[in-house]
């Protein structure tokens, strides 16, 4: 990728940080709040993810590796927020 | 192509500066044989207390340290170093590797692992003992409140360094298994004993961060207040999870060494192929996978969602189904078999016999409604210990017959080794089977009394137990016989197939004088030929680099010196933990000056299998598999935080206790940090070394500015009384926040490597891997925080 295209992620990631500090002070539900600010972190965290570490280049095991640690680490994240006593 | 000469093996600079795999498998198998005879020792203490009722010989505190530190000695630094023993000095060799893909890494896993255990093992010489709460360390009797005692802390603390050990150790063998293997061996012509290891590394690499964010959070708890394991929200079922999370697939890693040799050993004295070989590939993936599916089964008592129960019951039912096939072949290759009962097939049998009975037991312990009966019962004992000492020590055991002769060049008697296995068999079923008669016999109570009934089968389980520490006296006096006086063999006195049943016993230090190569039928090459009939260069110029090959390095083993004095000093007062602090320093700085220079010196194979990860660098897969399982630690701290969030009544709104402003500053200087890491990159790529050095001294001050907004914060927050021990909400904050800026200080330290490099010119167009590495992980370090900003800050 080009410099340009890195800087063009950066000001992405800015607007969308921007956009979950707007989306924090609208009359929104509690569910709706979460949704919309979990759903910029994941787009924030994919655009790292894709463009600065270059998934998009590497081999689909890289990937998979990652989306593996991925796959446990929420696993065990969602056990423990939803098992409660 | 020249050798270093061999350093011959009275030489103690040899021992303790080696990085060659096969040094240090030794020394993993010696070491593992002294925390052995100490956890050994440990136990037959505890079965001579039990051996009467209202027996005095042990006190309950003393008992409670003996079950404990049995059970943590047992498990993490006697079996899977053990296998690691084997895995080190066999793996190599068996792909056609020279070493592991990191020697001097492979060379401090050692390190750590010696040292952790020495660590844990100074509590028994504090004052209140050493740690004492059940290998388990369950909540909240591990908390201060109820465990003051430093044993414990220094017991977490010995566990860190394991697990550093441990998570080096599986970053080395994926990315040696996965990128030097000999050419034309695909993984369907991996041997069985090198897939037991990756499948085993595998889970290690995603099990043990969720026990290192667990040792780290009830550290946090002990030293500096927070309160994660002594509240009612957080507490015992927060720790169950997080511990079970790790503690299941951890029985499977200590088990599937053992039944991955025995792979290799039936088919050999069976005289026959493997029955199934690709139906118990399958078997053990299946397994690997599964294995993170079931750990809630160890908790059916605590009162969790009985949702979660069912789906447990159901998974840990199926989990029996894989095993079940892998017993099924391994029988199966034994049917009309024209069987030699050499003393390795005999344990191997064995192995099979005593597993099956273990796993049998298991399926009973699935069902919630049984476990209600049997859980927390000496049932349980006897179940893991057929499967935990009956399917991994003894198949082990029969690993440790089968490569000796190539580990030393000499054989056992095999008069010893079959006395050896009648007395082991009978006094481990004397030893384990009573167990299962004593079902309403509570676990880790250190006496009982006479009206009870279960004086006979306490006595009877004493008996087998004393007989059975005498059996590896009987080992170790076979061994050291073979050592000293055993009948020399030749490459291969089995008749075994595999590439390390093809080279002199012992091997020479630098494995292979040729690169060997696997035809498309199995032969094994050392002709000079490619599988696909192409020519290979022969050794000389078979290797990437020149010079002598190095196998020799000081800061493997000073670096976790360094560490074992820091963590020592957090006892004993900042004097020490700052002499640690100087070691570990002097030792970092000696292990770049080394790098800087060139002078450790580890050649790479030319021509090597790299499926599925051809074309990616060592290094650089080596990273990627770091951070695998740096997922998963995250994903452990936030989870925690999450469920002790759920579990709270009330919780301060966004904005009451943390500023959003630091939070938001500090997401913006952090994204940038990642923009100008990675123009770093962009311009090495195409030469402009300049910009490098601006992108480089960008990024180190925007992450340091990071830590020092961080640090203000939490000066901030401590003057308005918002400190470590005010509550969950500032447990939460301050454990995951301090472990992304530990993250951050670690990321800055190599970041100050790489600047120094770029500004000696030493970073070029030519020469820029180091700079993708170090990016891949920093940002990585910015998604985690990505996360913890809205976490803590809006939400």
């Amino acid at each position: 990728m080009k410099t340009f295209g890195y800087i063009g992620i950066w000001v992405g990631l800015m607007v969308a940080t921007a956009l979950e500090l707007t989306i924090i002070g609208l009359p929104l539900g509690t569910t709706r709040l979460i949704s919309g600010i979990l759903g910029l972190v994941v787009v924030k965290a994919l655009l790292i993810a894709v463009f600065y570490q270059n998934l998009l280049h590497e081999s689909k095991s890289i990937s998979s590796l990652y989306l593996l640690g991925l796959v446990v680490g929420t696993g065990l994240l969602l056990a423990l927020a939803v098992t409660y006593h | 192509m020249s050798h270093e000469h061999e350093i011959p093996s009275w030489s103690v600079r040899r021992w303790l500066f080696t990085t060659n795999h096969k040094d240090i498998g030794i020394l993993y198998l010696l070491t593992s044989f002294y925390f052995l005879l100490a956890g050994g020792l440990l136990s037959l203490l505890m079965r001579t207390q039990l051996a009467f009722p209202g027996s005095s010989f042990l006190t309950a505190g003393s008992f409670n340290q003996a079950i404990t530190n049995h059970g943590l000695l047992m498990v993490l630094w006697f079996l899977s170093p053990m296998a690691f023993a084997f895995a080190n000095y066999c793996i190599p060799l068996q792909i056609g590797a020279r070493d592991l893909a990191f020697p001097r890494l492979n060379a401090m896993s050692y390190w750590l692992y010696l040292f952790g255990g020495l660590l844990a093992a100074l509590g028994f010489f504090m004052p209140g003992g050493a740690i004492d709460g059940g290998w388990t360390v369950y909540a909240p009797l591990n908390t201060i409140r109820f465990s003051p005692h430093i044993g414990v802390t220094l017991g977490g603390a010995g566990l860190l360094m394991l697990i550093a050990s441990v998570t080096m150790a599986t970053v080395n063998f994926l990315v040696t298994i996965f990128t030097m293997r000999a050419p034309g061996m695909s993984l369907s012509k991996m041997p069985m004993f090198t897939w037991g290891i990756l499948l085993t590394v595998f889970m290690m690499l995603y099990a043990f961060p969720s026990l290192g964010a667990g040792v780290l959070m009830l550290a946090a708890d002990r030293i500096l207040g927070t309160v994660y394991f002594s509240s009612q929200e957080g507490g015992a079922i927060l720790w169950d999870h997080i511990f079970w999370f790790f503690g299941h697939p951890e029985v499977y890693i200590v088990l599937m060494p053992g039944l991955a040799a025995l792979g290799e050993i039936l088919p050999v004295f069976a005289r026959r192929p493997l029955y199934g070989k690709k139906i118990v590939i399958a078997a053990l993936v299946a397994a690997t996978a599964m294995s993170f599916t079931v750990w809630a089964h160890h908790m059916f008592l605590t009162g969790i969602n009985p949702t979660l129960r069912k789906i447990m019951t159901l998974t840990t039912e199926a989990i029996s189904i894989p095993f079940g096939v892998i017993m099924l072949s391994f029988i199966m290759t034994l049917v009309r078999a024209s069987i030699k009962f050499t003393t390795p097939m005999l344990f191997a049998l064995g192995t099979v016999a005593l597993f099956i009975i273990g796993g049998v037991t298991g399926v009973f312990n699935s069902s919630v409604a049984l476990d209600y009966g049997l859980r927390g019962t000496y049932w349980i004992v006897g179940h893991f210990h057929y499967t935990m000492v009956g399917g991994a020590v003894t198949g082990l055991i029969a690993a440790l017959y089968f490569w000796w002769p190539k580990m030393t060049g000499r054989m056992y008697s095999e008069r010893l080794g079959k006395i050896h296995f009648a007395f082991y068999v009978l006094s481990f079923n004397l030893l384990f089977f009573p167990m299962h008669l004593l079902v309403d016999m509570p676990r880790r109570v250190y006496t009982y009394s006479p009206e009870t009934g279960w004086w006979s089968l306490n006595f009877i389980a004493t008996i087998g137990a004393m007989i059975f520490g005498v059996t590896w006296l009987i080992l170790f006096a076979n061994l050291y016989k073979s050592f000293r006086h055993g009948k020399p063999v030749g490459e291969n006195p089995w008749n075994a197939p595999g590439i390390e049943w093809t080279i002199s016993s012992p091997p020479p230090q630098h494995d292979f004088d040729v690169t060997p190569a696997i035809m498309p039928d199995g032969a094994i090459t050392f002709s000079g030929l490619k599988p696909d009939g192409g020519s290979i260069l022969l050794h000389e110029s078979a290797v990437h680099g020149e010079g002598e090959e190095t196998h020799f390095s000081p800061w493997p083993l000073v670096i976790p010196l360094g560490t074992f004095v820091v963590l020592l000093g957090i006892g004993l007062g900042f004097p020490v933990l700052l002499a640690g602090a100087a070691i570990f320093a002097f030792a970092i700085v000696g292990w770049g000056r080394d790098d800087l220079a060139s002078r450790f010196i580890a050649l790479e194979p030319r021509f090597a299998e790299g499926w599925p990860f051809d074309g990616v660098g060592r290094v650089k897969l080596g990273v990627w598999i770091f951070l695998a399982s740096e997922v998963v630690l995250f994903s452990t701290l936030i989870g925690a935080y999450s469920f002790v969030r759920i579990n709270s009544a009330t919780w301060p709104a966004p904005g009451t206790i943390f500023n959003i402003n630091h939070g938001t500053l500090n997401t913006v200087i952090l994204l940038t940090s990642s923009l100008t890491a990675v123009l770093s990159l962009a311009y090495a790529r195409i030469g402009k070394t300049n910009m490098v050095k601006i992108g480089l001294l960008a990024t180190f001050v925007l992450g340091a500015t990071f830590l020092a907004n961080k640090g203000l914060e939490w000066v901030e927050l401590f003057e308005h009384g918002f400190t470590f021990g005010s509550g969950l909400p500032a447990t939460a904050f301050f454990i995951t926040t301090g472990a992304h800026g530990a993250h951050m200080v670690g990321g800055l330290v190599v970041l100050s490597y790489l600047v120094f490099r770029a500004f000696t010119e030493k970073i070029t167009k030519e020469n820029h891997g180091s700079l993708e590495y170090f990016g891949l992980y920093w940002h990585f370090v910015d998604i985690v925080w990505v996360f913890l900003f809205p976490l803590f800050y809006l939400m």
